[in-house]
């Protein structure tokens, strides 16, 4: 496949589906019920963004997407596998293969350069061109003069480049990005977010964004409004 | 395949490009114990390969033939002929008396060599004249005697100088400097003066039943057969009662002293890196700590827990790799720098790098660095990449009781490890077990520390006096305040000072002040059966003299154990020497007045009966001899066997004569025999009396306890000197770790004074805080050092020496004194930037 190119995706198959899904963690106070009756349906190639008051559930959400948390409840399956009772492990080779994910705070490796912290998830899944592709996805994201920098050599829109690279490089099927401009000044993080639809559209990504900024919000086809644990509006539902 | 293999290593590798940044701790806590470890390995190889290279020079032959009493007979002489080049020496101890006014005689080991001595390896001396014109007959009738140096040093002689021995005088022609068949003179009663066999017949001292040793040393041809050689003569002369050695035999005592010495000195380096072990922990988890947004990262793109921990331990297997080879270098050099030392002692070292222990050195290293970096791995395989979305902070995963039993498993692997290399399994064993107990009790010792902080800080009432005390309380109540490196690194460096302190504070006691009080003054050796009366009168005019006690005695070699031949009986270690060489053995119609027969009866006094044994119940248990059983001995070329008819409970402590066999009368009585007997008589009049009997009776060899003590002495404070520097290192470990854990806590300190400055605290409250808190951890940490030392030492004392502790104050004072000047000195330093610091800069960066 080229780059650049949409992947066929079946649409019988939903890239994200949550089935009844909740959430409760214990704390100090006794158990907290974070995310509660959660179905959500999302097609492959769709950009849906995340919004809500900050304790409305939207990270909690994204972890259970990413197999970086269980939940208490429900079931949850990504491209038709369920993940659910996945051991740790399973979920690691499954976010390997399906999951990119861009932070707010970048988390690039600091004792690695740029090439070789885009290189680690293409390494990682035993890809024998690794560093060529990682090369490639840097100079997707306008970093090839920057491939043997540190991240402490690095602005700080470029270290989300790198992000950015770094998860778009392996061609995940799902992207999650967590406020991914929210460390940005306002110029750098729409140059990033223009990167990121570009990016996932070439290689046919689902995206999924949580953002407190409703401009961007509106740049996904489908908007999910969060409050207290629920998904309490859907664009997608609204629409139909 | 190859590729996920090598991943892990590939990842290390960018790791490890910062270098050793942030392993220092680690890397210098390794070093540290495994360059102790490894050091006294290479020594000790190293004197063990000197005695081997030198075996022949040691043994003073390819073979030697030693007889008790006697010289060999003309047959078995001829026998001993034919196996190639013979050289006969003579030995025994002597008085020697110098021709000076009010000098007192000394007693030397007299050796009188022959013409051809020595067979093998050369004498230094200190004049370069052939041995026998040294040794000759003088114009003015004195013989050429050489005195070792330590004679001279001790009796004030110099060359030139005359000395009495027996019915002759002799000129100290030269001085010996080393002697080639004679390891260390610090086993030896007294220092060697070497003279002419025909000197020492002149001396008159040889007489029937002298305690005298005959030793016929072989040079045999290349190819000849020395263990056939052996048997063959013992075939010949079933009878004769020589003892064979061998080169395997040579240095044999030197050879178990330099073990045993090592098996507690091993320890004592097993204990520094035991300590550093808590740095190494400490290290690893900061080093993991700093790295775990790092591996939640790692895990977010997929990577397993198996690759997370795969990396880490490939980066701390490097780092532990790295200080292993500088301490193996450190270690592998020891017996380079301590060659020159060591000479001065008459440990030859044979120079070279020893393996064996290098390799075991390193196998404890990386044992101890995996087990202590095994807590924080597993935890770092753990951690959990959510938080990377949550947490400001990310912390490393928690402990399950998997990795629990993990690290129980490394520790026992460690623990069996150190048993299974050590020759002293039950010495190593109880260590195992006490450091596992000390461990425990310090870590027990941190957690009431921090409850109780927690709880009296609460309960402390607020005032001007209090805010500092407070203060420190609230610091070391805190669950992340690191009270448990700190008394863990203050308190095992100490216990294992103490014990040691005290074990030899303890042993030098009692042989400085108890043991002279309850030994006998004099031993006197060799008394012929006609002077005996006339020695108990000299001795007892002697004003204070007191508790004449004398017994007859010969030397005999056991030779078989119910019919078993003592070459097939394998010994317990400390019982040896039983059968190594020959026992002064007596005989008595009734129990010796100091005898404790735990079994059996003792015989009537009447007996006349087949000889029976009173037998010493430690030997009698080490070999599993019971009541009945019986033992042969060979004596005087004629071998005696005796039933064991009681055992009696000996207390070798008391210095006062006593024997392992104790026969019945008859048999023996015939034999030409001599006395052994002790007395007592008030200090000032040692000398006098040495004089009397010197010039009465110059075959006597008078043996001043005192002398002999003092021998023992100054071994003793050779092998101290060479365990209190070990144990330095486990000093240095404590204080490496506890730098490490003040150091750690630094940014925090600092953070944490800003913010006090910043409401209104002054410098002096702050600092007197930090006073409280290390002055507090200090003493406790010292307190129950001193308690747990104390009984170390005193469990030591006990069943290893049946030695009393002595609890010596000056030692207990100053481990707190030494306790609370380092972890002031260390405290202070870590925390003296946080009372410099200025707020502002921190604040801004907030």
């Amino acid at each position: 496949m080229n780059e650049g190119s949409i992947e066929c995706i079946s649409p019988a198959i939903p890239a994200i589906h949550l089935e009844n899904v909740s959430l409760t963690l214990a704390s100090e106070a006794g158990r907290v019920n974070i995310l509660q009756d959660i179905h959500l349906h999302i097609d492959g190639g769709e950009t849906v963004s995340l919004v809500g008051p900050s304790g409305s559930g939207k990270t909690s959400l994204l972890l259970l997407i990413a197999g970086l948390e269980q939940p208490t409840g429900g079931r949850i399956a990504l491209s038709g596998r369920e993940i659910t009772r996945m051991s740790e492990d399973d979920l690691a080779l499954l976010r390997r293969e399906q999951v990119g994910i861009v932070f707010q705070s970048f988390h690039l490796i600091p004792t690695m350069s740029a090439l070789e912290n885009v290189a680690v998830p293409l390494e990682l899944s035993g890809a024998p061109d690794a560093f060529a592709r990682a090369e490639a996805a840097l100079s997707a994201v306008g970093l090839a003069h920057r491939l043997s920098h540190y991240p402490s050599q690095l602005s700080g829109g470029e270290q989300q480049r790198v992000a950015l690279a770094r998860a778009l490089a392996p061609r995940p099927k799902i992207l999650l990005a967590d406020e991914p401009t929210g460390n940005l000044d306002l110029d750098t993080g729409a140059r990033i977010i223009d990167l990121m639809f570009e990016r996932a559209h070439a290689i046919g990504a689902t995206l999924l964004l949580i953002t407190h900024d409703p401009s961007l919000a509106a740049r996904c086809r489908r908007q999910l409004h969060m409050a207290d644990g629920h998904i309490v509006r859907d664009s997608a539902r609204v629409a139909a | 395949m190859t590729r996920s293999v090598l991943l892990p290593f590939r990842l290390a590798a960018r790791e490890l490009r910062a270098g050793t940044h942030g392993f220092r701790l680690f890397i210098a806590c390794l070093v540290l114990g495994v360059a102790a470890i490894a050091g006294i390995g290479s020594i000790s190889a190293a004197a063990i390969n000197g005695i081997a290279a030198n075996a022949k020079a040691i043994l003073g032959g390819d073979m030697e033939v030693r007889l008790t009493h006697r010289a060999a007979t003309p047959d078995e002489l001829a026998a001993i002929q034919r196996l190639g080049q013979i050289s006969h020496v003579i030995e025994m101890r002597a008085m020697a008396k110098p021709t000076s006014d009010g000098a007192l005689p000394v007693l030397v080991e007299l050796k009188g060599a022959d013409d051809v001595y020595p067979l093998y390896g050369a004498l230094t001396l200190t004049d370069r004249k052939p041995l026998a014109e040294l040794l000759a007959r003088q114009p003015d009738g004195t013989y050429g005697a050489l005195a070792h140096r330590v004679l001279l040093q001790r009796a004030g002689l110099k060359v030139g100088d005359r000395v009495g021995v027996g019915n002759t005088e002799f000129l100290i022609t030269a001085a010996i400097e080393r002697e080639p068949d004679s390891t260390t003179q610090v086993f030896a009663f007294g220092p060697r003066l070497l003279i002419s066999q025909e000197a020492l017949d002149a001396t008159g001292l040889v007489q029937p039943g002298s305690l005298v040793y005959h030793s016929y040393r072989i040079k045999m041809p290349p190819q000849a057969d020395r263990a056939a050689a052996a048997t063959a003569l013992n075939a010949a002369f079933p009878n004769a009662g020589w003892r064979i050695r061998q080169l395997e035999d040579a240095g044999a005592r030197t050879r178990n002293f330099l073990e045993n010495t090592r098996a507690y000195l091993d320890l004592i380096g097993l204990s520094a890196l035991l300590i550093g072990g808590l740095g190494i922990a400490n290290a690893v988890r900061a080093h993991l700590e700093g790295k775990a947004r790092t591996i939640a990262m790692l895990k977010c793109v997929g990577a397993t827990s198996g690759q997370i921990a795969s990396v880490n331990l490939i980066t701390i297997g490097v780092m532990a790799a790295i200080a292993i080879i500088i301490a193996l270098a450190i270690g592998g050099a020891a017996p380079f720098v301590f060659k020159a030392s060591l000479a001065q002692m008459d440990v030859d070292l044979a120079t070279g790098i020893y393996w064996q222990p290098l390799l075991q050195a390193a196998a404890f290293g990386a044992l101890t660095a995996f087990a202590f970096s095994l807590p924080s791995l597993l935890r770092a395989r753990r951690t959990k990449p959510a938080q990377l979305f949550r947490a400001a902070a990310v912390e490393l995963g928690t402990v399950n009781r998997k990795d629990v039993i993990a690290v129980g498993a490394a520790g026992l692997a460690l623990a069996v490890v150190v048993i299974a290399a050590a020759e002293n399994k039950l010495l190593a064993g109880a260590f195992a077990l006490a450091a596992i107990a000390t461990l425990a009790a310090f870590r027990g010792l941190a957690a009431l520390i921090q409850a109780a902080a927690h709880a009296g800080q609460r309960r402390l009432k607020p005032g001007r006096g209090a805010r500092a005390l407070r203060f420190a309380l609230a610091t070391l109540g805190r669950r992340s305040a690191p009270v448990a490196s700190i008394v863990l690194s203050i308190g095992l460096g100490l216990t294992v000072m103490i014990v040691v302190a005290l074990i030899q504070h303890s042993i030098l006691n009692d042989f400085a002040r108890s043991m002279p009080a309850r030994a006998p003054s004099f031993y006197f050796i060799d008394i012929q059966p006609n002077q005996v009366a006339g020695l108990q009168s000299t001795v007892m005019a002697t004003p204070g003299a007191d508790d004449f006690q004398r017994v007859p005695m010969l030397r005999g070699r056991i030779v078989r154990m119910n019919d078993v031949p003592v070459e097939r009986i394998t010994p317990p270690k400390d019982h040896e020497w039983i059968l190594r060489g020959d026992r002064g053995l007596t005989w008595s119609a009734a129990p010796p007045p100091n005898a404790n027969v735990v079994a059996g009866d003792w015989w009537p006094a009447d007996y006349k009966g087949d000889p029976l044994i009173s037998l010493d119940s430690g030997t009698a248990e080490a070999f599993g001899l019971k009541i009945g059983d019986t033992i042969a001995v060979n004596l005087l070329g004629r071998e005696v066997t005796g039933t064991i008819a009681n055992l009696r409970a000996v207390d070798w402590s008391t210095f006062s004569i006593n024997f392992v066999m104790v026969f019945s009368p008859g048999l023996m009585e015939s034999a030409p025999q001599t006395s052994i007997a002790t007395v007592r008589v008030p200090e000032d009049e040692e000398g006098a009396l040495m004089n009397r009997v010197a010039a009465q009776y110059p075959n006597i060899s008078a043996i001043r306890v005192k002398d002999a003590l003092a021998t023992a002495l100054d071994l003793l404070t050779q092998v101290g000197g060479a365990i209190r520097g070990t144990a330095l290192a486990t000093l240095g470990a404590g204080i490496l770790v506890l730098a490490g854990a003040v150091a750690a806590g630094r940014e925090k300190r600092i953070y944490e004074a800003v913010l006090l400055k910043m409401l209104g605290g002054r410098r002096r409250d702050i600092a007197l805080g930090y006073l409280w808190e290390f002055a507090l951890l200090a003493l406790v940490s010292a307190a129950l050092a001193i308690v747990i030392g104390s009984f170390g030492a005193w469990l030591f004392l006990t069943l290893n020496l049946e030695t009393e502790l002595v609890l010596a104050p000056t030692v207990l004072a100053g481990v707190l004194a030494i306790a609370l000047a380092l972890a002031l000195v260390l405290g202070f330093w870590g925390s003296w930037r946080a009372l410099g610091a200025k707020a502002a800069p921190f604040l801004r960066n907030e």
